[in-house]
């Protein structure tokens, strides 16, 4: 039809069988280029994004691997370290192949490898919600990973040897500890100190001390709490609902002035029903915001006028809606787990 | 042996060029590499989110894998780092050998600082390149490129978090906060609503303002800059950042006390009655400048006299029906926790 160019009206719900369509893409065979350095250094994580949004769909059957498969891959890519930086028996799981020259049950690998905690945790997180029991995880290994990678101020680093330490990787490090019911690699009470912190003169949290607040950083300080089950001291809770609810602006944002963006429909989202006041955001028009990234193939795009969507916003976007019961698509969740509600 | 920026500069030249009769990998890289087997990757059992690697890719990592497994630190490895880097500037294990070779080889880090000015463009939000910068500067010594390296940095993207993560750690490496005072105020100039300049502020400011006097002075930049900016989030919330926050019975932990914070001074409205006149001539002037409302709201609920809270709630009245529609539901919770906290104060 000729003319104006006409605004496509968002879609009525989540396109289920696009967006499978689009996560089996993503988890295919041959992604091209362009896309590669998106995804190859974190792989794991974009795999957790993945299978958490088929398991938020109820679609784990429709996964373009058989399950025992994708579990079996999994822990080919949990490596084991007799000796690294001073660190000994140490366990993690791999965001890629990159530096594995062989099949690692035939024995000690090459090049020692170092473990990123988000990698670990999200492995895990994976192999939880595909119903493994993880009987085949190297516990004692990874909370040796875990206690070697918290620091004195409590913080976790995220690989060892990397300065970079903050909110995302002590969460990162709890929220696996739940997983294993194993905290024995965790000092609580530095965590929690840690945690309090972060707290900025808004409420909110940032990434580390003084940095800015934002909604991610929130996230991972309220939920942090609620596994060390001591969300009940966080300090300055109105203060920090008000800026939290504040970052609705028809969508939600992740920092104050700056554009709604699909993902913090989680971070914030979740930071407030944990809080236990989630219906404190504007329902409609945030489901409205959310569909309206919904990609014309499937997946969920950062903002409505992007071009592509990846795998982040498309959970993430999911999960949102989750949390504001705005899809019959889409399940229960546990947020402070960040992952679909297990039966 | 000390890399010159030239030998740098090229080999960035020669990998990310397509270059038209296509030399090989062997043939471009400027080291001799026939004494390395170069090592295929594991492929795992599944095919699971697999990359259609180019050939040259494929090989620069089969030799990258080799190498490791050599444990080599030399000039080669050095320049074999520069282009798995280039190809994936996440890939942190590349930047461990490569500052492990500059660690035992001594090489140069004014190069590196070129280096990594050459590779900035789409990796503004690596970490590992923000880190790396960081460890040459702690080893040289020196920042006088810094600034203009961040100012880079935020000219593009005036809120990219590790450009001002960065320069906090600048500042308190090298002592430079009544220097960087000075130069936020250009920030403030070009985009007051720019938040993280706001919360730079508050970390600039936050150990130098202990005394009234000391907020006394400082609430004249803000109500000067909430003045010509009068619907700007930041400057608003900037402004409460420095006072008491009323807390509501729910949240309270214990009897009658909420959970402390360490640390943090914090001042009452009651002793800056310049700020509630200030923000009544703003209402005037804007009844509908919800910053304006909610910030009156909470010097309101504050006071916790009858009369007080008595306005708060007609002016959450407002927030709700007109000011601030998409918050009717925080505003709702809002008024029923003041009549839940003072209902017998209302009632009196």
């Amino acid at each position: 039809m000729e003319g104006k160019e006409e605004k496509v009206p968002a879609a009525v719900d989540v396109s289920v069988k696009e967006t499978l369509a689009y996560l089996r893409f993503m988890l295919g065979d041959k992604l091209p280029e362009a896309i590669r350095p998106f995804l190859e250094s974190t792989k794991t994580m974009m795999i957790y994004f993945i299978v958490a949004a088929f398991e938020v769909l109820g679609a784990e059957d429709k996964l373009p691997i058989p399950k025992e498969n994708l579990i079996d891959a999994l822990y080919q890519l949990q490596g084991h370290v007799k000796r690294y930086l001073g660190e000994e028996n140490v366990s993690g799981f791999r965001a890629n192949y990159m530096l594995v020259t062989k099949d690692p049950a035939l024995g000690e690998d090459d090049i020692p490898e170092r473990f990123h905690l988000v990698n670990t945790f999200c492995a895990l997180s994976t192999l939880n919600m595909l119903g493994d029991d993880l009987s085949r995880v190297n516990k004692p290994g990874i909370v040796r990973l875990i206690a070697c990678h918290q620091q004195p101020d409590g913080s976790f680093c995220s690989v060892l040897g990397i300065k970079e330490k903050d909110l995302r990787f002590l969460y990162a490090a709890l929220s696996s500890s739940a997983l294993l019911k194993d905290w024995s690699g965790v000092d609580k009470e530095r965590a929690f100190n840690y945690i309090l912190s972060c707290q900025n003169y808004d409420g909110a949290f940032g990434l580390a001390p003084t940095l800015e607040s934002h909604g991610g950083a929130t996230y991972c300080a309220v939920a942090s709490l609620q596994l060390l089950g001591r969300l009940d001291e966080l300090p300055n809770k109105g203060r920090l609902i008000n800026w939290l609810t504040t970052r609705q602006v028809n969508g939600v944002n992740g920092r104050v002035n700056k554009v709604p963006d699909s993902c913090y429909s989680f971070w914030v989202g979740a930071a407030l029903r944990m809080l236990g006041v989630v219906d404190l955001l504007e329902a409609k028009e945030l489901r409205m915001f959310i569909l309206e990234c919904q990609g014309d193939k499937g997946g969920f795009k950062k903002y409505p006028f992007s071009r592509q969507p990846d795998p982040v916003h498309t959970l993430l976007s999911l999960f949102g809606l989750s949390l504001i019961g705005g899809s019959s698509a889409v399940r229960d969740i546990d947020e402070a787990m960040s992952q679909p509600k297990l039966n | 042996v000390s890399t010159q920026s030239t030998w740098g500069k090229s080999i960035l030249f020669l990998f990310s060029q397509k270059m038209e009769d296509k030399p090989s990998f062997l043939q471009k890289f400027p080291f001799d590499l026939s004494d390395v087997t170069p090592l295929k990757q594991y492929e795992g059992t599944s095919t699971i989110m697999s990359f259609a690697y180019d050939p040259e890719y494929e090989t620069i990592l089969d030799y990258f894998r080799a190498l490791l497994v050599k444990g080599e630190v030399s000039a080669r490895v050095f320049e074999l780092s520069s282009i798995v880097i280039l190809r994936l500037c996440g890939n942190y294990n590349a930047w461990y050998i490569r500052k492990k070779c500059i660690e035992e080889l001594k090489l140069d880090l004014i190069s590196e600082l070129e280096f990594i000015e050459d590779i900035l463009p789409g990796n503004e939000k690596s970490y590992q390149l923000w880190e790396h910068r960081r460890y040459i500067i702690e080893k040289l010594g020196d920042y006088s490129k810094e600034f203009d390296f961040i100012a880079k940095v935020l000219t593009e993207d005036n809120k990219n978090y590790h450009a001002w993560s960065y320069r906090v750690w600048l500042v308190e490496a090298f002592n430079l906060r009544d220097e960087d005072l000075k130069r936020l105020e250009l920030y403030f100039e070009e985009d007051p609503k720019n938040n993280s300049a706001w919360n730079h502020r508050h970390f600039l400011r936050q150990n130098q303002i202990k005394t009234a006097e000391d907020l006394h002075d400082e609430l004249k930049f803000i109500l000067e800059s909430i003045k010509l900016v009068p619907n700007n989030e930041a400057s608003w919330n900037y402004l409460t950042g420095w006072f008491v926050f009323p807390e509501f019975n729910v949240f309270k932990v214990k009897k009658g006390q909420t959970a402390q914070q360490e640390g943090r001074k914090l001042f009452n409205y009651a002793d800056f009655p310049q700020v509630e006149k200030f923000i009544r001539a703003v209402v005037n002037e804007n009844p509908k400048n919800r910053y304006a409302l909610s910030t009156l709201v909470i010097i309101l609920v504050s006071a916790a006299t009858k009369e007080s809270l008595t306005e708060a709630l007609e002016l959450i009245g407002t927030l709700q029906t007109e000011a601030d529609l998409i918050r009717t539901n925080y505003w709702k919770w809002f008024s029923a926790n003041i009549e839940a906290d003072f209902g017998s104060l209302l009632k009196a």
